[in-house]
This record gives structure tokens, sequence and C-alpha cells, in this order.
């Protein structure tokens, strides 16, 4: 062996790398996610105010058109508040919608502009028709309270309220003085601006209760369902580990207690250590992992490759216990297919099998990392290529389960083939 | 020719093993025990190489009976059926020569063996898994070289496999797992210092009633 070895490593493994996608993300955006209720709720109420805003603007120049044009006493002052006013509401309304969500400042701006336009569409009529349909802006000032209170918590809701109630009342100011009738139809328009304004709150503060608590039961809820799964899928794993038992460690050494077998008949032999290969392999070096899914799955698929003529040595450490249930079968099948090329082509009659958890040095590092390794005849990776095995059985069930898989190989130095996941 | 001695408190594989070296030259099994007691007590020439089981039933600790062996100048191979983490850490802590779990074949025992006899190291994959899957917040730091060779080496690839993952010649790849393995014993060195003062604490309360240390 030369002394000078080039850090060839890199050139002589060959990866397969699937993008990544985390099992379960191919179902359907459309399926309603209960925790997601706040969020879809939110998004209803903004967008129905949206639109409420949008059809806020469109009455008055059918008002002015049928007649109350009389009482406007400044034509242009007119035009240019409910322009602004329509304009900024033609904007809000696509911010909001566009965002499915209220901004802040998007409604702070909203409310001066409310306020600002109510003070001056009030200056622009002739002062006994303030309180009429001539005023542009009461419509509009109403949407913008009603999206406060929804958009906001109550005591700012309140404030922006008072803030445009005022605003009215100063631009209507001087007609109060002529007639009872102008404060009868003052008083209820501010009842109207801020009753709305109300009801709207407390509507869309009670829906985002209602989604939030839906919203809590459905995690509980969820949080229960996998409770009860690993729970079931531990109880299955350790009913399966007994099943297995039975079928191989205790027939084993019941036959050998019955007599008549030769203890030292090579396919006694073989066949024991395949069963201690086996029960070394469900005990991981890193302690208790007794009903551990992945390791006992392993040490099963090294307990069947040993009926094959191969022993296979199963170390576990740290494999977490809440693997999804694709994921280990994945795993296990790559696992296997990886030790049926060992068969086929190691020419060896050993592999090694380790699993081991996240390192917790390399935070978001891969949270199982497997290797399965023989010491045989190995290949030339650069001539050979990857076989209908590695590319389809291997790879391909990786990257089905958004994991990653390599192979790394040399001639007379045997395989290694990696599997990590997430990868 | 070396001398080996076994300490097992399984006789049944006391015997397995006295049959299985019996056809190997070079080696000589020539004493058995069941506890690390009853072989300083038999005590003829202490053997070359102790092989200890590393979890026997007498209620010593792994560390502590590695540490007298060693008292007596033997080079002690630790085997046991399944490789429980702590307590391999412990012994390799304690200055082992080296590990390896009972299901190897009689040629990897064997160079094991010959490898400790001659005052090197016995870096099994199962020892290099266990310290390569070591989290301790004590654990000795390893460079990042020295952690991909222990690491590869763990996943059973051999030496020569190993050495060229990591670019560095096959003596090197040798070289950083007996550096691994000595930044163990070197962090074991405090830990043995008090283990013997323990051990002496306990012979000396045991003479004072009386007892004798073991007899």
């Amino acid at each position: 062996m030369s002394p000078h070895l080039p850090p060839a490593a890199a050139e002589l493994t060959v990866t397969y790398r699937a993008p990544r996608r985390p099992p379960g993300a191919a179902r359907g955006g459309r399926d309603a996610d209960p925790a997601e209720a706040p969020r879809r709720t939110q998004a209803l109420i903004a967008r129905t105010i949206a639109v409420l805003r949008i059809a806020q603007v469109a009455p008055w120049p059918v008002a002015v058109a049928l007649g109350s044009q009389s009482g406007i006493q400044h034509l242009w002052l007119a035009g240019i508040v409910y322009g602004v006013q329509t304009g900024w509401s033609l904007v809000w309304a696509t911010i909001v919608l566009a965002r499915s969500a209220i901004p802040s400042w998007a409604m702070l701006i909203d409310v001066g502009v409310a306020a600002s336009c109510l003070v001056l569409a009030g200056l622009a009529c002739y002062p006994q028709d303030a309180t009429s349909w001539a005023n542009s802006a009461v419509a509009p000032a109403m949407g913008t309270a009603v999206a406060a209170a929804a958009a906001w918590p109550l005591i700012v809701s309140a404030a922006s309220g008072l803030l445009l109630a005022l605003a009215y009342t100063s631009g209507v100011i001087r007609g109060l003085t002529l007639s009872d009738t102008a404060w009868a139809a003052t008083v209820g328009n501010i009842t109207s601006l801020l009753g709305f304004a109300v009801i709207a709150g407390l509507v869309s503060h009670h829906l985002m209760r209602q989604a939030a608590a839906s919203a809590a039961a459905a995690v509980e809820l969820a949080a229960a369902r996998a409770r009860r799964a690993s729970e079931e899928s531990r109880d299955a794993e350790r009913t399966r580990q007994y099943r297995m038992l039975h079928d191989t460690v205790l027939s084993t050494l019941s036959a050998l207690a019955r007599g008549g077998l030769d203890p030292s008949d090579p396919l006694v032999r073989q066949r024991c250590a395949a069963d201690a290969d086996y029960l070394r392999g469900l005990i991981s070096s890193g302690g208790v992992s007794a009903g551990n899914q992945l390791q006992g799955e392993l040490a099963a698929v090294g307990r069947s490759q040993a009926a094959l003529g191969l022993r296979v040595h199963v170390h576990c450490a740290d494999i977490p216990p809440d693997l999804p249930e694709p994921v280990i079968r994945g795993l296990t099948d790559a696992c296997r297919e990886a030790l049926n090329n060992v068969i086929k082509h190691s020419g060896g009659s050993q592999a090694w099998v380790t699993a081991v958890g996240p390192d917790p040095h390399s935070p978001g590092g891969p949270l199982a990392t497997l290797t399965i390794t023989d010491r045989g005849r190995g290949f030339d990776p650069a001539r050979v290529g990857p076989g209908l095995g590695m590319r389809e059985s291997i790879s391909g069930r990786m990257s089905e389960i958004g994991g990653a898989a390599q192979v790394d190989s040399s001639p007379g130095q045997g395989t290694t083939v990696e599997l990590a996941w997430p990868g | 020719m070396i001398t080996l001695a076994a300490i097992d408190d399984d006789r049944m594989l006391l015997a397995g093993l006295r049959a299985w070296l019996g056809p190997v030259g070079g080696i000589e099994l020539t004493a058995t025990a069941a506890t690390v007691d009853e072989y300083l007590d038999v005590g003829p020439a202490p053997a070359d190489v102790v092989l200890l089981d590393l979890n026997l039933r007498d209620g010593s600790t792994p560390a502590a009976n590695v540490a007298r062996l060693l008292d007596i100048g033997a080079a002690v191979l630790v085997v046991s059926t399944i490789p429980d983490a702590e307590h391999v850490l412990a012994t390799i802590e304690a200055g082992a020569a080296g590990y390896v779990t009972k299901d190897n074949d009689l040629p990897a025992l064997v160079s094991a063996i010959r490898d400790v006899a001659a005052g090197g190291t016995a870096v099994s994959p199962e020892l290099a898994f266990v310290l390569s899957t070591d989290r301790r917040p004590e654990r000795p730091r390893l460079s990042a070289q020295e952690s991909l060779v222990l690491r590869v080496y763990a996943s059973g690839a051999t030496l020569q496999a190993t050495a060229r993952r990591a670019g560095v010649a096959y003596g090197t790849a040798r070289e950083y797992l007996e550096r691994i393995k000595r930044k163990y014993t070197d962090a074991g060195r405090p830990t043995r210092t008090k283990l013997d003062l323990v051990e002496r604490a306990r012979e000396d309360r045991l003479e004072l009633d009386g007892l004798g240390p073991s007899s």
C-alpha cells in the first residue's frame, strides 16, 4: 500500500441524492388542517372586509347622480375627497386581499385617511346637508371602523372609532345649530359608525377565539393520536420480537436441549450463531432499547439473511424512538436490499450493519444514519456504475422517504452503503 | 510463546475456549478462573495476556478488575457477549489493551491476543462503535480526522478501506486508532488512581475486620 495516498475519498464516492421531501408532504394542500384554523379564519375576515370596502365606495356617485349633488357646496373638494378615499380604499383592499390579513400599518393609514376625509367631506357640503348622502366619507369610514375593530384589540379599535366619530362631528358641526334633524342625523350616523364596528369586533373576535380553541383541540387530538400510535407500534414491535424469538432462539435452544443434535455440526453452529447475532442486534450498546422498532427490524433483517449464509453484525446506538413508520420501513427495505447485494456480489460471508441517531455535535444533520458494510471483493464505482438494485431498491426507496443513499467501494476493499434520513 | 489466562464465570465457555485454542500455535492457555480474586490467589507465573469477561457476577466492577490485573503486569483484553457501552468505556479508560465481543471468529480473537501481547492495542469494530457513539461530555477530544477514521472503522470496514476513505495511508489509520485508544486511557488515569484508592480502602477495611483481603 502506497504511503502517499491522495485524499481520494471524494472521487471514489458515488452519490445519489434525492430532493428533500418529508413524508406526507405530497398530500394535497387543500386538506384542511385544523391547527391552521386561526389563520384561515383571519384570512376569511380580512377578505370579507376588503370586499365590503370596495362595495362601500360605490353608492356615493349614484346618490350624487340621483340628486344629492344639490347638497354639495364645493364640488371640486368633494370630488378630490371621494377620489382620494376611493383610490386608497382600492389600494387597501388589494393589500389585504393579497396578504389575507390586515397589516397594522395599513390600518393606521386607513384610519388617518378616513378621519381626514370625514372632516373635509363634511366641509365640502352645505352646512345643512353635511349629514345627508352628499357626504361621501361616511360609508367608507364605517368600513374603516369595522376593519379596525376586526384587526385591533378592543382599546385601540375603540380609540380609532372615537377618532372617526370626532372627525365626523367636526366636519358636520356647522349644520348642527341650524336644525334638530341635523342633530338626529348626526347621532344616527355616529351610532351606525360605532355600532357596526362593535358588532364586527364582537363577531370577528368570537370567530378567532373559536378557531383558536378548535386549533388547540386539534393539536391535542393529534398529539394523543401520535402517543397512541407510538404505544401501539411499540407493542406491535414487542409482539413481533417475541414471535421472532420463539421461531429462532427458543426453538434452537429447545431442539438442542432435547438432545440428538450434534452441537458441532456446522449447520447447528451456523444456526446458533445466527440466533446469537439476532439477540445481540436487539440490544443496543447505548442502553435500554426494548421496543425500538427500527432496531428490531434491522435485527430481524439480519436474522433472515443468516438463512442465506450471511452473518450480520448489527450495532445500534441512540436511535430516536419516534421515527415515522414509513421512514422505518424505507430504511429497513433499503438495508435488506443492500444485504442482498452483499450476498450476490461481495463474495464475503459477513456484513456489518450500524445504525446511529443524531450527532449532537452537528445539529441539523440526519436523525438516523445506517451503514451496511462488507469486507468482500468490492468494485470500482467509476467503471461499474450503480446496478439496478442500488438505483431502484436503495436510492429509490431512500428518496421516497426524503433520505439519501451513498455507496463507497474499491476493488478488494469491500463495500459500504450509507443511508441517511433525512438526507 | 504467549501465555494466556481467561477469567470468566461461565465454566462452559472456559472449557470451549480451551478446546478452541488447543490447535492454535504460539498461544498457551495457562490458567482459567471464575473471578479476579480466584486468579490472583492461584497465581503461578502471571500470564502475558488476561482475557477478562466484562461483567463478572461476583459484584466486582469491571474497571477495578482491569486495574488489579494491570498491577501484576498483565495486558488485559476485555471480552463480553454484548458491548455494554458504559462498562466497555470504563475498562478502556482503566487501561485495558482492547475489547472484543465473544461472537468473533477464532482468527480475529487470536489476532487480538497477539496484538495485545506485543504491547499494542486491539481496537475491534465493536470497540470503535462504542467509542464513536460516546456522547458523554467528558469524552476525550478527537480531531476531525480521528473521528472520521473511527466512524468508518466502526461501520465494519477493513482498516485498508478506512484508510482510503479518510484519505490517509494504512499505517496512519492504524496509528489514529491507537492514538484514540490512548486518549481514552490517558483520560482515565485520574479515575484509575481514585479506583486504586477505593480498592485499597476496601482491602484495608477487610483486613481491619480480620477477614483478610481474600481467602
